[in-house]
């Protein structure tokens, strides 16, 4: 059995052996067994949110995009056939999929926001938040961009203005990003306006932007 | 031979077989079945389930595979219906109205890919459970896999060039469940992202399948342009041109979907929980696997007794008859009445026949009805007649006063379920199984018993399957004699060896009957 190339969920090489005529998985590094691969009783939810820590512990979000390039036009980067394309897919259906991945991701942000010297990696994270969100097909699955949408006012719809004005993400206004975006802007306002979210759990400080002056 | 109902103890399966291709079709052709299909499994409401087998291509199948030198084609008769059953054993459909499951509902009916990747997680499920819990049976099925090969991913191929740039994806993943092999003809990232999900499909559940299905469509859906640059780059390397795969059409549900599932989930939920309540009770009597309540015992008992009412007044009838002694006991005429008395007085003087009175009195009562459950993993499938079985002898005697029961069920170990000084409404009947047969243990329990009634009867219920059946028959054999009990060896079900009587739950009071009538009944003194 190959293994070249193999990764587990924590993002780490992994060997594939046979014990005992059982085939086990292994930590390259270490020579530890993968307690995610080998488990029994690992749910794929289990697995997303191995999977996100990775990313996100790894701070590999930082190469998805290139911020000022990405966000005028990110559908190029979107349909690119590059390596960390296929990552940032992988991102981006977890986000989807999974409650416990957003939190993970905003809980992040908000770590990432309240340094000087993690800002720059919260405003990344958040422009992938906002591209994920902000994507033609979420859209077009409307009771899914709309529930994504309601956990993302919960914990970050106050700061949504002031950060998508100092990612100067709806200019220039003949971009056809603007339009999405100013979807997403609308509908986060919608909910601001008519639904009576609850924030429960998990309290996001918003400090997105507090570093810096 | 092998006992193939323990798959799915609770349906019925009908089995039917065609000889030929043409009768086959002629029964069940369609666009999807043809003389090539080996067999159809139909779920019908009436009907119930059917699986018909074209037996020309079975044949056909097993003169093409190895298996021919080796076993005949029933062997792969039989991993088909394996195969067949465990689908249905580990499908969960029940109190699945929820979006999650309705939307699976609906791609597996839209969308091929979807339904590739489900397919494939699916059956490396069946496969991987069945070894974990019927391993005997899981060989059938090894034999079968061995032997034919289910791929899923020529089923992409006649639905259009756009599917055909995801074939080699497919294909990757049903060779890397199947055989753990790790292709080089797709982006390892698509392995690494899979491999997981997968492993955690195939060890786990129906649920993690579907989810597992739904993130690896998702991943190739997000990828359809990487693919497809993949696709185009393949394509110019060997000169072929290939079409480019569908990327508008991959998202199977749609909101009015969602919608329509959203309208139909309440009613369909609602109308489940009524059905689940008004069966509640039948339910928890008939699935005695899953652990009971304590209220459960209570409950099984009067919904037995309510069922088998007939049965049990009828044995509570011959109980009275043949438990009950009379004693003749000395009187005068004078001693009946005034009238009588007159009466006698006359036909003394006219010398005419006149009535005889006779005084009887009745004895009371005394018998010890003592009752071995044989509750091991041999009786599983009817281990719901066996609780029913005590239920129905306990209550026909529980009216009289005279008698005591007790109850000892055994498998590798033996408890008392029930001994002579408590009352029946303090007994734990429910139908349980699992663990060995020995019923040394419980013959322990039994023998430090102390036992007054005149009448001593000893109910054995066991299908006879019993690992120290030689050892115990003796040294019950000898305390039986000694100690004046008489025994009674019933099977409930299907199965009866060793000189256990086999009968149906609705003969066992007429069993019953027979056999201490044979003993013969209480003798008139």
């Amino acid at each position: 059995m190959m293994s070249k190339g193999l990764r587990c969920p924590h993002g780490l090489a992994i060997a594939v052996t046979m014990e005992s005529g059982i085939v086990v998985y292994r930590h390259v590094g270490d020579g530890d067994y993968c307690s995610h691969m080998n488990s029994f009783e690992t749910m794929p939810e289990d697995i997303l949110r191995v999977m996100i820590r990775s990313i996100l512990d790894n701070n590999e979000f930082e190469d998805f995009l290139e911020i000022g390039q990405t966000l005028r036009d990110h559908e190029n980067s979107m349909v690119n056939a590059h390596k960390r394309g296929n990552r940032f897919h992988e991102f981006s259906i977890m986000f989807k999929r999974s409650g416990d991945v957003r939190a993970l991701v905003y809980r992040k942000i908000a770590d990432l926001s309240s340094s000087l010297e993690g800002v720059s990696g919260a405003m990344k994270l958040f422009s992938l938040v906002l591209i994920v969100l902000s994507d033609d097909k979420l859209f077009a699955e409307e009771r899914k961009f709309k529930a994504l949408v309601a956990d993302f006012t919960i914990c970050f719809g106050f700061a949504f203005k002031e950060a998508s004005e100092r990612l100067s993400i709806c200019k220039p206004t003949d971009s056809p990003h603007y339009d999405r975006m100013n979807r997403l802007r609308q509908e986060i306002e919608f909910q601001k306006k008519y639904v009576f979210h609850t924030r429960t759990g998990d309290k996001f400080d918003i400090s997105l932007w507090s570093g810096r002056a | 031979m092998i006992n193939l109902s323990v798959i799915c103890p609770d349906l019925a399966v009908r089995i039917t077989k065609t000889e030929t291709a043409d009768e086959f079709t002629s029964l069940y052709g369609s666009a999807e079945v043809n003389a090539d299909t080996p067999f159809v499994f139909l779920e019908d409401e009436r009907e119930g389930y059917n699986m018909c087998f074209n037996m020309e291509r079975i044949r056909q199948l097993h003169r093409e595979s190895w298996l021919e030198k080796y076993v005949d084609c029933e062997v792969m008769v039989e991993g088909f219906i394996i195969r067949q059953l465990a689908r249905l054993r580990y499908t969960v459909q029940r109190d699945a109205f929820d979006e999650t499951f309705q939307t699976h509902i609906i791609k597996i009916r839209k969308s091929p890919l979807y339904f590739a990747i489900y397919e494939i997680l699916f059956s490396a499920m069946n496969e991987y459970n069945l070894c974990l819990e019927f391993p005997e049976l899981a060989r059938r099925l090894e034999l079968l896999n061995s032997s034919i090969s289910f791929s899923h991913v020529s089923k992409l191929k006649g639905l259009g060039a756009g599917f055909e740039a995801f074939m080699p994806y497919v294909g990757a993943l049903e060779k890397l469940v199947r055989f753990n092999y790790v292709s080089d003809d797709v982006d390892i990232d698509f392995i690494n992202f899979s491999l997981p999900l997968s492993l955690s499909a195939r060890r786990t559940n129906y649920v993690s399948v579907i989810a597992a299905a739904s993130l690896i469509e998702e991943w190739l859906s997000e990828a359809t342009p990487m693919i497809f640059l993949r696709a185009e780059a393949e394509a110019a390397r060997t000169g072929r041109r290939k079409n480019p795969p569908y990327s508008k059409d991959i998202r199977s549900v749609t909101d009015e979907n969602l919608d329509e599932i959203d309208r139909s989930a309440q009613p369909l939920s609602v109308k489940s929980k009524l059905e689940d309540v008004a069966k509640e009770v039948g339910l928890q009597a008939g699935t005695g696997r899953v652990k009971h309540k304590t209220n459960d015992t209570s409950l099984f008992f009067l919904d037995t007794v309510r069922k088998y009412h007939k049965e049990i007044s009828e044995l509570e009838y011959m109980f009275k008859r043949a438990f009950t002694t009379m004693k003749i006991t000395g009187s005068f005429d004078g001693d009946i009445n005034l009238r009588k008395q007159q009466a006698a007085y006359l036909a003394s003087i006219t010398k005419e026949e006149a009535e005889v009175f006779q005084y009887y009195r009745k004895r009371k009562v005394s018998v010890d009805i003592m009752i071995l459950r044989d509750v091991s993993g041999s009786t599983f499938l009817f281990e719901k007649e066996y609780a029913e079985g005590i239920v129905e002898i306990l209550a026909s005697v529980n009216s009289f006063k005279g008698i005591r029961t007790m109850e000892i069920d055994f498998a590798g170990e033996a408890k008392v379920n029930k001994d002579f000084s408590q009352s029946i409404e303090m007994a734990s009947i429910v139908p349980i199984s699992g663990g060995g047969t020995s019923i040394l243990p419980a013959l322990r329990l039994f023998m430090g018993q102390t036992f007054k009634g005149r009448r001593r009867l000893l109910f054995i219920l066991s299908d006879g399957e019993i690992n120290d059946r030689a050892q115990a028959d003796r040294e019950l054999n000898v305390f039986c004699r000694e100690n004046g009990i008489e025994i009674i060896k019933v099977a409930l079900g299907e199965f009866a060896n060793n000189g256990y009587e086999r009968t149906a739950m609705r003969g066992l009071h007429k069993l019953i009957a027979r056999k201490i009538m044979e003993r013969g009944v209480a003798d008139d003194e």
